[in-house]
């Protein structure tokens, strides 16, 4: 198998707030190839964010605190690199976009200048082919009348237009490696959002590079992820192909979520959803057993004791559950 | 013939019509938002109408227009056949018993500072309903009908989860015992596993209660799930309505089609099996193209599209669609 192109080993990551120190992210590793598109899918405060936001070290330092683990890209350990080494990984070899483009485009410079900045930043080129450059991007991500848009202020411009302005952005590196998305569709409507989508799928298959996409919506996992790790408060709790994590759902938490969406067909004969009964736990007193167990249908003594070692159910197939161990596994 | 008609009619809206005049910052001229630009419909007790749309297709507006959070700029609103807009101040703060409304956050419609106790127990006092200790027990009751330990009656909002704030809500809501619940995306911002809660407790009541409500949502599968009647808005107007069943099986508006094939299929075998992606954006309510309002950007549109906003039309007996494909 090829060296992965990002690797991340054993992540913790602590928060100090006013009532304790929140622990958020406990232990977490996966890896992601070169070109390929791993979904981290969970419920609000599972920690996706912070680990996304770990690898190219935007924790707010306080309160926050990467307190373990390795963040390998290339061979690179990005903890340990010095602040301008990794500026220059940021701009280069690894992009960002968010859930709300607006807060992260500059409101007072016109869209096309700002492209120009990143491109005059990071390569040696002249103004005027950045300026070339930025208008080729633009055509790239689909904005129509580029050669007007250039000159709009962001705006100017419908959420669904920004979304693809920073996506342009971070592809204004010569040689883009990973692009991380965290929640990139969650704003935008639904026909929105299907554009958004197809866009990157487009653009991944075009320019080869590897997508980490952060979202809470099994939806998009189904219509764009190759891999699929799912989070739960602190924890990777199953990692795998995506199609083995929608046919073969593994860890009690997995199988609730898949089972408690509106669009699973199974309410149809009881008339009501199969919910998850319970909520999230206070990430500031959940001890050292697994997460979910106080939800989990499959509960035994052991759970609340220890997080389990992962169970290898197939070649790209991985689940932390103590319940998986007595099922044969085929 | 609109399958309602016939029967008994809770809630109903004629010709309604919501606009707000905004000022254009680039030169301070005022201009006005068709937000709901002419929607008729009516709800039948113990119905649960779906509306479904896109944001600013004015599904929400028109949610409080109903309730007269908002005032009309034209047409009407009837519940059981009293129109809502020719009320006195007095009959519509009565007629809020029977109509209610349950919000996206909960966070922000509960009051930070008031105890659980007290935030039920104010609708109660509002309506001048029972005396103090009645109060008391009709908000345990309310907390246990919802879900909740009466015992976390002296909590604050803050300290509880988004789910069980809904819970709140919910009880709010059901404080004055009403007829009429308008649900304004109320299990939009909660998580999956947490809104199938809250969706089965919606449900559930209704059955209990015999509730009518009016489903706000954005999320087709939720409507899909809880609504017996669907209504599709596009720009300010109702592009379809069908029962849910007929709609779902077979969407008629070319808007509704390309909604549907929108929303992401949760099966990884299916992914981009010939989608069909609507392209641009939708057209600002300030300024709504002529014709019909989807035209600029449907795949079947005529130079009549573009011309005249289309009547309703009925292709089959009981489904409405605002598109000139179905004109004879």
């Amino acid at each position: 198998m090829d060296e992965p192109l990002l690797s991340i080993q054993d992540l913790k990551v602590d928060f100090s707030t006013n009532r304790g120190l929140v622990r958020a992210i406990r232990g977490v590793s996966f890896a992601i190839r070169k070109g390929e598109t791993l979904a981290l899918v969970g419920e609000s405060g599972c920690g996706k964010s912070v680990t996304a936001h770990s690898i190219t070290r935007l924790i707010p330092t306080p309160p926050g605190r990467i307190t373990g683990g390795k963040i390998l890209f290339e061979g690179v350990d990005l903890l340990q690199i010095p602040e301008p080494k990794l500026r220059d990984l940021r701009g280069s070899r690894i992009s960002m976009i968010f859930q709300e483009p607006m807060t992260s485009l500059n409101p007072v410079f016109p869209i096309g200048s700002q492209i120009m900045d990143v491109l005059l930043t990071h390569t040696k080129m002249k103004k005027v082919d950045a300026r070339a450059k930025a208008l080729s991007l633009l055509e790239l991500v689909k904005i129509p009348a580029p050669e007007r848009r250039f000159k709009s202020y962001p705006h100017q411009l419908s959420g669904g237009m920004r979304q693809r302005v920073m996506i342009a952005l971070a592809l204004a590196s010569p040689n883009p490696g990973l692009m991380i998305a965290d929640e990139p569709t969650t704003a935008l409507d639904v026909t929105i959002q299907a554009q958004i989508l197809a866009l990157l799928e487009d653009l991944k298959e075009k320019i080869g590079m590897a997508l980490l996409l952060i979202t809470h919506d099994m939806g998009v996992v189904a219509e764009v992820a190759d891999r699929v790790a799912v989070m739960y408060a602190g924890r990777v709790v199953e990692e795998g192909e995506v199609f083995r994590i929608f046919e073969n759902p593994s860890h009690p938490y997995t199988r609730g979520l898949l089972e408690s969406l509106p669009s699973n067909p199974l309410y149809k004969e009881t008339k009501r959803l199969k919910a998850i009964p319970g909520s999230v736990p206070d990430m500031i007193t959940l001890g050292e057993g697994c997460p979910f167990a106080n939800r989990c249908p499959l509960v035994r003594p052991e759970c609340t004791l220890a997080f389990p070692e992962p169970t290898t159910l197939d070649t790209d197939h991985k689940v932390w559950c103590y319940a998986i161990e007595e099922e044969p596994v085929l | 013939m609109n399958a309602h008609e016939s029967k008994e009619i809770i809630l109903r809206t004629k010709d309604l019509k919501t606009h707000f005049t905004v000022v254009n910052p680039k030169d301070g001229q005022k201009q006005k938002l068709y937000a709901v630009d002419g929607v008729t419909l009516s709800i039948a007790p113990g119905e649960i109408l779906g509306i479904v749309g896109e944001s600013g297709c004015g599904k929400s507006t028109l949610g409080r227009t109903v309730l007269r959070l908002e005032e009309r700029t034209s047409g009407d609103v009837y519940f059981r056949e009293e129109n809502v807009f020719e009320a006195t101040p007095e009959r519509v703060n009565e007629l809020r018993k029977h109509v209610q409304m349950i919000f996206q956050d909960p966070y922000s419609s509960l009051n930070p500072r008031k105890r659980v106790s007290s935030l039920l127990e104010q609708p109660l006092r509002l309506h001048s309903i029972g005396d103090l200790s009645d109060r008391i027990q009709r908000v345990e009751a309310l907390m246990a009908e919802v879900g909740l330990d009466p015992k976390f009656r002296t909590r604050f909002p803050h300290q509880f989860s988004g789910g069980q704030r809904q819970r709140i809500g919910i009880a709010r809501a059901l404080a004055v015992d009403p007829e009429l619940i308008v649900c304004d995306e109320a299990v939009s911002a909660l998580d999956v596993s947490v809104q199938a809660q809250i969706l089965n407790l919606l449900a559930d009541l209704q059955d209990r209660r015999n509730l009518t409500y009016l489903f706000i949502s954005h999320d087709l599968s939720v409507v899909e799930f809880i609504a017996t009647r669907v209504v599709v808005m596009y720009l300010g107007r109702i592009v379809e309505e069908a029962t849910t069943k007929d709609l779902m099986a077979k969407p008629l508006h070319p808007y509704t089609q390309a909604l549907f094939e929108a929303y992401p299929v949760i099966d990884p075998r299916k992914r981009g099996v010939t989608k069909r992606i609507v392209s641009g954006d939708v057209p600002s309510p300030i300024d709504p193209p002529k014709g019909c309002h989807f035209a600029p950007r449907c795949p079947f549109a005529t130079d009549r599209c573009r011309e005249a906003y289309p009547p309703t039309f009925e292709p089959e007996v009981g489904r409405n669609v605002a598109c000139w494909l179905f004109g004879k």
